[in-house]
Protein backbone atom coordinates (compact mmCIF):
# COMPACT_ATOMS: atom_id res chain seq x y z
CA UNK A 1 0.00 0.00 0.00
CA UNK A 2 1.45 3.55 -0.82
CA UNK A 3 2.65 5.27 2.05
CA UNK A 4 4.29 8.93 2.00
CA UNK A 5 6.05 10.91 5.38
CA UNK A 6 5.15 14.03 4.67
CA UNK A 7 7.75 16.41 7.37
CA UNK A 8 5.98 18.73 9.36
CA UNK A 9 7.09 22.12 10.93
CA UNK A 10 8.51 22.31 14.54
CA UNK A 11 9.09 19.32 16.29
CA UNK A 12 6.08 17.34 15.03
CA UNK A 13 6.69 13.77 14.23
CA UNK A 14 6.32 13.50 10.01
CA UNK A 15 2.98 12.94 8.84
CA UNK A 16 2.52 9.58 7.14
CA UNK A 17 0.09 9.55 4.52
CA UNK A 18 -1.50 6.05 4.32
CA UNK A 19 -4.66 4.33 4.64
CA UNK A 20 -4.67 5.19 8.51
CA UNK A 21 -4.47 9.01 7.58
CA UNK A 22 -7.54 8.78 5.58
CA UNK A 23 -9.15 6.72 7.46
CA UNK A 24 -9.05 8.74 10.42
CA UNK A 25 -10.12 11.89 8.90
CA UNK A 26 -13.34 10.00 7.41
CA UNK A 27 -14.15 8.57 11.22
CA UNK A 28 -12.64 11.76 13.03
CA UNK A 29 -14.00 14.73 10.70
CA UNK A 30 -16.34 12.81 8.53
CA UNK A 31 -18.07 11.48 11.15
CA UNK A 32 -18.35 8.00 9.30
CA UNK A 33 -18.45 4.87 11.20
CA UNK A 34 -14.95 3.19 11.13
CA UNK A 35 -16.22 -0.42 10.92
CA UNK A 36 -16.71 -0.67 6.85
CA UNK A 37 -13.98 1.56 6.18
CA UNK A 38 -11.17 -0.90 5.17
CA UNK A 39 -8.61 -0.99 2.13
CA UNK A 40 -10.16 -2.97 0.26
CA UNK A 41 -14.05 -1.58 0.33
CA UNK A 42 -15.51 1.11 -2.07
CA UNK A 43 -15.82 4.63 -1.33
CA UNK A 44 -19.92 3.51 -1.29
CA UNK A 45 -19.47 0.54 0.76
CA UNK A 46 -17.08 2.49 3.53
CA UNK A 47 -19.90 4.89 3.44
CA UNK A 48 -17.89 7.81 1.67
CA UNK A 49 -20.81 10.30 0.90
CA UNK A 50 -20.43 13.41 -0.87
CA UNK A 51 -20.15 15.10 2.86
CA UNK A 52 -17.22 13.15 3.60
CA UNK A 53 -15.34 13.97 0.43
CA UNK A 54 -15.77 17.57 0.97
CA UNK A 55 -14.42 17.12 5.04
CA UNK A 56 -11.52 14.92 3.27
CA UNK A 57 -10.73 17.61 0.62
CA UNK A 58 -11.36 20.20 2.87
CA UNK A 59 -8.76 18.66 5.41
CA UNK A 60 -6.03 17.51 2.85
CA UNK A 61 -5.89 21.60 1.69
CA UNK A 62 -5.58 22.30 5.23
CA UNK A 63 -3.11 19.73 6.86
CA UNK A 64 -0.90 19.30 3.17
CA UNK A 65 -1.66 22.67 1.13
CA UNK A 66 -2.94 20.13 -1.87
CA UNK A 67 -6.01 20.81 -3.57
CA UNK A 68 -7.53 17.78 -4.36
CA UNK A 69 -11.28 18.05 -5.53
CA UNK A 70 -14.46 16.18 -4.60
CA UNK A 71 -14.72 15.24 -8.31
CA UNK A 72 -11.17 13.53 -8.59
CA UNK A 73 -11.00 11.75 -4.92
CA UNK A 74 -14.66 10.07 -6.02
CA UNK A 75 -13.33 8.54 -8.69
CA UNK A 76 -10.57 6.36 -6.34
CA UNK A 77 -12.21 2.70 -6.95
CA UNK A 78 -11.59 1.72 -2.70
CA UNK A 79 -10.25 3.70 -0.11
CA UNK A 80 -6.93 2.32 -0.30
CA UNK A 81 -6.88 3.78 -3.78
CA UNK A 82 -8.20 6.97 -2.11
CA UNK A 83 -5.24 6.96 0.41
CA UNK A 84 -2.97 6.36 -2.75
CA UNK A 85 -4.27 9.07 -4.73
CA UNK A 86 -3.44 11.27 -1.73
CA UNK A 87 -0.69 10.04 -0.83
CA UNK A 88 0.55 10.29 -4.90
CA UNK A 89 -0.50 13.89 -4.89
CA UNK A 90 1.95 14.98 -1.53
CA UNK A 91 4.66 13.02 -2.98
CA UNK A 92 4.36 14.79 -6.18
CA UNK A 93 3.59 18.44 -4.28
CA UNK A 94 7.07 17.87 -1.96
CA UNK A 95 9.19 17.48 -5.42
CA UNK B 1 -27.30 -3.32 -3.69
CA UNK B 2 -27.51 -4.53 0.15
CA UNK B 3 -29.66 -7.48 1.31
CA UNK B 4 -31.56 -5.32 3.46
CA UNK B 5 -33.13 -2.39 0.75
CA UNK B 6 -34.87 -2.71 -1.83
CA UNK B 7 -36.21 -0.28 -4.58
CA UNK B 8 -39.12 -0.69 -6.50
CA UNK B 9 -40.22 0.98 -9.80
CA UNK B 10 -43.38 3.00 -9.78
CA UNK B 11 -45.97 4.53 -12.22
CA UNK B 12 -48.67 6.94 -10.96
CA UNK B 13 -51.10 8.66 -13.69
CA UNK B 14 -48.43 7.83 -16.41
CA UNK B 15 -45.57 9.29 -14.57
CA UNK B 16 -42.41 6.97 -13.25
CA UNK B 17 -40.83 7.28 -10.38
CA UNK B 18 -38.99 5.12 -7.66
CA UNK B 19 -39.31 4.20 -4.19
CA UNK B 20 -37.07 2.43 -1.76
CA UNK B 21 -36.90 0.85 1.24
CA UNK B 22 -34.16 0.16 4.01
CA UNK B 23 -35.09 -2.65 6.91
CA UNK B 24 -33.85 -1.60 10.20
CA UNK B 25 -31.15 -3.63 11.69
CA UNK B 26 -33.23 -4.79 14.76
CA UNK B 27 -36.89 -6.03 15.53
CA UNK B 28 -39.65 -3.22 14.87
CA UNK B 29 -41.21 -1.30 17.78
CA UNK B 30 -42.09 1.34 15.46
CA UNK B 31 -44.27 2.16 12.10
CA UNK B 32 -41.76 2.36 9.53
CA UNK B 33 -40.21 6.33 8.84
CA UNK B 34 -41.08 8.04 5.72
CA UNK B 35 -38.51 10.49 4.73
CA UNK B 36 -39.91 13.38 2.00
CA UNK B 37 -37.42 16.08 1.48
CA UNK B 38 -36.94 19.00 -0.75
CA UNK B 39 -37.35 19.26 -4.99
CA UNK B 40 -34.37 17.39 -5.61
CA UNK B 41 -34.86 14.18 -3.42
CA UNK B 42 -33.38 10.80 -5.24
CA UNK B 43 -33.80 7.43 -3.13
CA UNK B 44 -30.16 7.70 -1.77
CA UNK B 45 -30.56 11.66 -0.56
CA UNK B 46 -30.15 10.81 3.00
CA UNK B 47 -27.63 8.62 3.39
CA UNK B 48 -25.94 9.93 6.46
CA UNK B 49 -29.43 10.10 8.19
CA UNK B 50 -30.41 6.51 6.99
CA UNK B 51 -27.03 4.87 8.43
CA UNK B 52 -28.72 6.25 11.91
CA UNK B 53 -31.86 5.77 11.40
CA UNK B 54 -31.81 2.05 9.85
CA UNK B 55 -30.34 0.90 13.59
CA UNK B 56 -33.91 2.08 15.03
CA UNK B 57 -36.06 2.13 12.11
CA UNK B 58 -36.70 0.88 8.77
CA UNK B 59 -36.77 3.92 6.56
CA UNK B 60 -38.86 4.67 3.14
CA UNK B 61 -37.04 7.34 0.59
CA UNK B 62 -39.01 7.79 -2.84
CA UNK B 63 -37.97 9.86 -5.38
CA UNK B 64 -41.46 11.90 -6.54
CA UNK B 65 -43.07 12.05 -9.75
CA UNK B 66 -41.32 14.51 -11.67
CA UNK B 67 -44.43 16.39 -12.96
CA UNK B 68 -42.80 17.25 -16.01
CA UNK B 69 -42.68 13.50 -16.82
CA UNK B 70 -46.60 13.38 -16.89
CA UNK B 71 -48.44 13.20 -20.02
CA UNK B 72 -50.46 16.65 -18.98
CA UNK B 73 -48.57 18.36 -16.25
CA UNK B 74 -51.35 20.87 -16.03
CA UNK B 75 -53.30 18.17 -14.31
CA UNK B 76 -51.38 17.96 -11.13
CA UNK B 77 -50.88 19.66 -8.08
CA UNK B 78 -49.43 18.20 -4.36
CA UNK B 79 -52.32 15.62 -4.55
CA UNK B 80 -50.62 13.55 -7.18
CA UNK B 81 -47.45 13.40 -4.73
CA UNK B 82 -50.09 12.36 -1.87
CA UNK B 83 -51.28 9.17 -4.21
CA UNK B 84 -48.26 8.45 -5.62
CA UNK B 85 -46.71 8.39 -1.93
CA UNK B 86 -50.25 5.77 -0.98
CA UNK B 87 -49.48 4.42 -3.88
CA UNK B 88 -45.77 3.55 -3.11
CA UNK B 89 -46.80 2.37 -0.05
CA UNK B 90 -49.32 -0.15 -1.22
CA UNK B 91 -46.96 -1.41 -3.45
CA UNK B 92 -44.53 -2.00 -0.77
CA UNK B 93 -47.52 -3.50 1.50
CA UNK B 94 -46.95 -1.00 4.31
CA UNK B 95 -50.31 0.29 6.11
CA UNK B 96 -48.79 3.13 8.25
CA UNK B 97 -46.02 5.17 8.76
CA UNK B 98 -43.78 7.84 10.53
CA UNK B 99 -43.67 10.75 8.18
CA UNK B 100 -40.68 12.79 8.07
CA UNK B 101 -42.07 15.48 6.04
CA UNK B 102 -38.11 18.01 5.88
CA UNK B 103 -38.32 21.56 3.51
CA UNK B 104 -40.79 21.17 0.57
CA UNK B 105 -42.22 17.59 1.91
CA UNK B 106 -43.18 18.70 5.30
CA UNK B 107 -46.48 19.89 3.28
CA UNK B 108 -46.70 16.65 1.57
CA UNK B 109 -46.28 15.25 5.25
CA UNK B 110 -48.99 17.40 6.24
CA UNK B 111 -51.54 17.17 3.44
CA UNK B 112 -51.20 13.31 3.43
CA UNK B 113 -52.09 13.21 7.74
CA UNK B 114 -55.13 14.81 6.78
CA UNK B 115 -56.17 13.43 3.69
CA UNK B 116 -55.28 9.82 4.94
CA UNK B 117 -54.91 9.86 8.82
CA UNK B 118 -54.78 5.94 9.20
CA UNK B 119 -51.80 6.26 6.99
CA UNK B 120 -49.47 8.32 9.06
CA UNK B 121 -48.69 7.53 12.96
CA UNK B 122 -46.78 10.25 13.71
CA UNK B 123 -45.82 13.93 12.02
CA UNK B 124 -42.21 15.35 11.89
CA UNK B 125 -42.22 18.18 9.86
CA UNK B 126 -39.06 19.85 9.55
CA UNK B 127 -38.06 23.29 8.07
CA UNK B 128 -41.70 23.84 7.46
CA UNK B 129 -43.02 27.11 6.18
CA UNK B 130 -46.76 28.38 5.48
CA UNK B 131 -45.63 29.52 1.81
CA UNK B 132 -42.83 29.10 -0.29
CA UNK B 133 -39.89 31.37 1.31
CA UNK B 134 -40.11 34.06 -1.39
CA UNK B 135 -36.26 34.08 -2.62
CA UNK B 136 -37.08 30.30 -3.32
CA UNK B 137 -40.03 31.49 -5.04
CA UNK B 138 -38.13 33.88 -7.22
CA UNK B 139 -35.46 31.22 -8.13
CA UNK B 140 -38.19 29.23 -9.32
CA UNK B 141 -40.19 31.45 -11.60
CA UNK B 142 -36.08 32.76 -13.27
CA UNK B 143 -35.51 28.80 -13.74
CA UNK B 144 -39.38 28.22 -15.26
CA UNK B 145 -38.68 31.78 -17.82
CA UNK B 146 -35.04 30.62 -18.50
CA UNK B 147 -34.62 29.31 -22.13
CA UNK B 148 -33.61 25.63 -22.74
CA UNK B 149 -30.04 24.89 -22.05
CA UNK B 150 -27.91 26.54 -25.04
CA UNK B 151 -24.38 24.69 -26.78
CA UNK B 152 -21.95 27.88 -25.38
CA UNK B 153 -20.51 25.63 -22.28
CA UNK B 154 -18.97 28.91 -20.73
CA UNK B 155 -22.12 30.22 -20.78
CA UNK B 156 -23.94 27.28 -19.27
CA UNK B 157 -21.21 27.07 -16.43
CA UNK B 158 -21.54 30.35 -15.65
CA UNK B 159 -25.34 29.76 -15.31
CA UNK B 160 -24.71 26.94 -13.15
CA UNK B 161 -22.23 28.81 -11.25
CA UNK B 162 -24.95 31.66 -10.58
CA UNK B 163 -27.40 29.06 -10.04
CA UNK B 164 -25.15 27.43 -7.15
CA UNK B 165 -24.21 30.55 -5.37
CA UNK B 166 -28.25 31.84 -5.27
CA UNK B 167 -29.76 28.56 -3.89
CA UNK B 168 -26.62 28.19 -1.10
CA UNK B 169 -26.85 31.35 -0.01
CA UNK B 170 -31.22 30.73 0.24
CA UNK B 171 -30.60 27.55 2.05
CA UNK B 172 -28.07 28.47 4.13
CA UNK B 173 -27.80 31.20 6.68
CA UNK B 174 -24.14 33.04 5.80
CA UNK B 175 -24.98 35.96 8.72
CA UNK B 176 -24.68 33.36 11.27
CA UNK B 177 -22.29 30.69 9.66
CA UNK B 178 -19.98 31.17 12.98
CA UNK B 179 -22.48 29.59 15.01
CA UNK B 180 -23.47 26.72 12.65
CA UNK B 181 -21.72 23.58 12.61
CA UNK B 182 -19.97 22.33 9.70
CA UNK B 183 -21.17 25.58 8.29
CA UNK B 184 -18.01 25.87 5.69
CA UNK B 185 -18.40 21.79 4.71
CA UNK B 186 -22.09 22.44 4.33
CA UNK B 187 -21.79 25.16 1.88
CA UNK B 188 -19.04 23.85 0.28
CA UNK B 189 -20.47 20.11 -0.42
CA UNK B 190 -24.02 22.23 -1.13
CA UNK B 191 -22.22 24.35 -3.57
CA UNK B 192 -20.23 21.53 -5.74
CA UNK B 193 -23.76 19.64 -5.60
CA UNK B 194 -25.58 22.08 -7.45
CA UNK B 195 -23.05 22.68 -9.60
CA UNK B 196 -22.48 19.12 -10.41
CA UNK B 197 -26.67 18.38 -10.99
CA UNK B 198 -27.81 22.19 -12.15
CA UNK B 199 -29.48 20.92 -14.95
CA UNK B 200 -31.59 18.49 -12.79
CA UNK B 201 -31.91 20.14 -10.18
CA UNK B 202 -32.96 23.45 -12.09
CA UNK B 203 -35.60 21.52 -14.07
CA UNK B 204 -36.61 19.92 -11.32
CA UNK B 205 -37.38 22.80 -8.95
CA UNK B 206 -39.12 24.82 -12.45
CA UNK B 207 -41.44 21.97 -12.31
CA UNK B 208 -42.53 22.85 -9.11
CA UNK B 209 -43.84 25.94 -10.49
CA UNK B 210 -48.14 24.55 -10.40
CA UNK B 211 -47.47 24.76 -6.31
CA UNK B 212 -46.03 28.36 -6.53
CA UNK B 213 -49.12 30.33 -6.11
CA UNK B 214 -50.99 28.33 -3.50
CA UNK B 215 -51.13 28.35 0.25
CA UNK B 216 -48.67 24.97 1.10
CA UNK B 217 -50.85 24.13 4.13
CA UNK B 218 -54.29 23.88 3.70
CA UNK B 219 -57.03 25.65 6.20
CA UNK B 220 -58.19 24.15 8.88
CA UNK B 221 -55.43 22.61 10.79
CA UNK B 222 -54.84 19.07 11.66
CA UNK B 223 -55.58 16.98 14.54
CA UNK B 224 -55.48 13.42 15.85
CA UNK B 225 -52.08 13.06 15.00
CA UNK B 226 -48.82 12.98 17.17
CA UNK B 227 -46.55 16.06 15.77
CA UNK B 228 -43.68 17.37 15.92
CA UNK B 229 -42.39 20.71 13.69
CA UNK B 230 -38.41 21.64 14.04
CA UNK B 231 -36.26 23.56 12.36
CA UNK B 232 -32.60 24.86 12.73
CA UNK B 233 -32.39 28.04 15.05
CA UNK B 234 -31.05 30.50 12.30
CA UNK B 235 -33.18 28.78 9.52
CA UNK B 236 -33.94 31.64 7.06
CA UNK B 237 -35.89 29.37 4.29
CA UNK B 238 -38.19 28.41 6.86
CA UNK B 239 -37.88 31.06 10.02
CA UNK B 240 -38.46 30.01 13.34
CA UNK B 241 -41.62 31.88 13.28
CA UNK B 242 -42.95 30.39 10.44
CA UNK B 243 -42.00 26.83 11.70
CA UNK B 244 -44.04 27.87 14.46
CA UNK B 245 -46.87 29.23 12.97
CA UNK B 246 -46.87 25.51 11.54
CA UNK B 247 -47.07 23.68 14.81
CA UNK B 248 -49.37 26.22 15.85
CA UNK B 249 -52.07 24.57 13.10
CA UNK B 250 -51.50 21.30 14.54
CA UNK B 251 -53.44 20.33 17.81
CA UNK B 252 -51.23 18.93 20.16
CA UNK B 253 -48.13 19.31 18.19
CA UNK B 254 -44.66 19.77 19.39
CA UNK B 255 -42.23 22.26 18.56
CA UNK B 256 -38.33 23.42 19.04
CA UNK B 257 -35.04 24.46 17.35
CA UNK B 258 -32.22 21.99 16.87
CA UNK B 259 -29.18 24.74 18.29
CA UNK B 260 -25.92 25.52 15.98
CA UNK B 261 -28.18 25.20 12.67
CA UNK B 262 -29.96 25.88 10.11
CA UNK B 263 -32.14 25.26 7.38
CA UNK B 264 -29.83 22.06 6.41
CA UNK B 265 -29.79 21.08 10.44
CA UNK B 266 -29.71 17.28 9.00
CA UNK B 267 -25.87 18.04 7.91
CA UNK B 268 -24.87 20.19 10.45
CA UNK B 269 -25.95 18.21 13.52
CA UNK B 270 -27.06 14.83 11.76
CA UNK B 271 -26.61 13.11 15.35
CA UNK B 272 -28.72 15.34 17.03
CA UNK B 273 -31.36 15.34 14.38
CA UNK B 274 -31.67 11.62 14.09
CA UNK B 275 -31.55 11.15 18.41
CA UNK B 276 -34.57 13.41 17.74
CA UNK B 277 -35.97 11.64 14.98
CA UNK B 278 -35.62 8.48 17.32
CA UNK B 279 -37.05 9.60 20.07
CA UNK B 280 -40.33 10.84 18.77
CA UNK B 281 -40.74 8.07 17.23
CA UNK B 282 -40.54 5.68 20.03
CA UNK B 283 -42.61 8.10 22.14
CA UNK B 284 -40.02 8.82 24.09
CA UNK B 285 -39.25 12.19 26.26
CA UNK B 286 -37.96 15.57 24.33
CA UNK B 287 -36.81 17.30 27.61
CA UNK B 288 -34.03 18.17 28.49
CA UNK B 289 -32.00 18.10 25.41
CA UNK B 290 -29.03 19.97 25.72
CA UNK B 291 -29.00 20.68 21.78
CA UNK B 292 -32.06 21.98 21.43
CA UNK B 293 -34.64 24.35 22.34
CA UNK B 294 -37.25 23.18 25.21
CA UNK B 295 -40.13 21.68 23.68
CA UNK B 296 -43.19 23.93 23.01
CA UNK B 297 -46.88 23.44 22.78
CA UNK B 298 -48.10 26.59 20.50
CA UNK B 299 -51.54 25.31 19.14
CA UNK B 300 -54.52 27.38 20.30
CA UNK B 301 -57.61 26.93 19.02
CA UNK B 302 -57.65 29.86 17.25
CA UNK B 303 -54.64 29.28 15.14
CA UNK B 304 -55.66 26.64 13.20
CA UNK B 305 -55.07 28.56 9.72
CA UNK B 306 -51.61 29.51 9.34
CA UNK B 307 -50.20 33.02 8.01
CA UNK B 308 -47.24 34.15 6.86
CA UNK B 309 -45.19 35.81 9.69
Amino acid sequence: MTAVTRPTDGDDPPEVIDFGYIRDILVDHAALDPAPITPDATLAQAGVDSMALTVLSMTVEDRLGLLVTEAVLAQAPTVAALAGLVAGRAADHAL
Amino acid sequence: MAENERTVSLSWRGIPYECRIVTADRPQTTEPLLIVGGGVQDVHAWPRLERRLTAHTAVIVPKLPDLDDAPDPTEHDFDTFIDALCHALDELGIERVNFLGVSYGAPLAFRMARAHPGRVARLLLAGATPSLNPAMAVLTRDLVERPRRSDDEDLERTTDEVFAKRIVSILLNSAEADDIDKASTVNRMLHRYFMHHAATARRYIASHRLLLDQELYPPGGLDGVPALVFTGEHDQTSTPEEARAVAATISGSTFLLIKNADHMAHLEREAEYADLVIRFIHDRSLDGLDYCTPPERPHTPSSAAPVRT
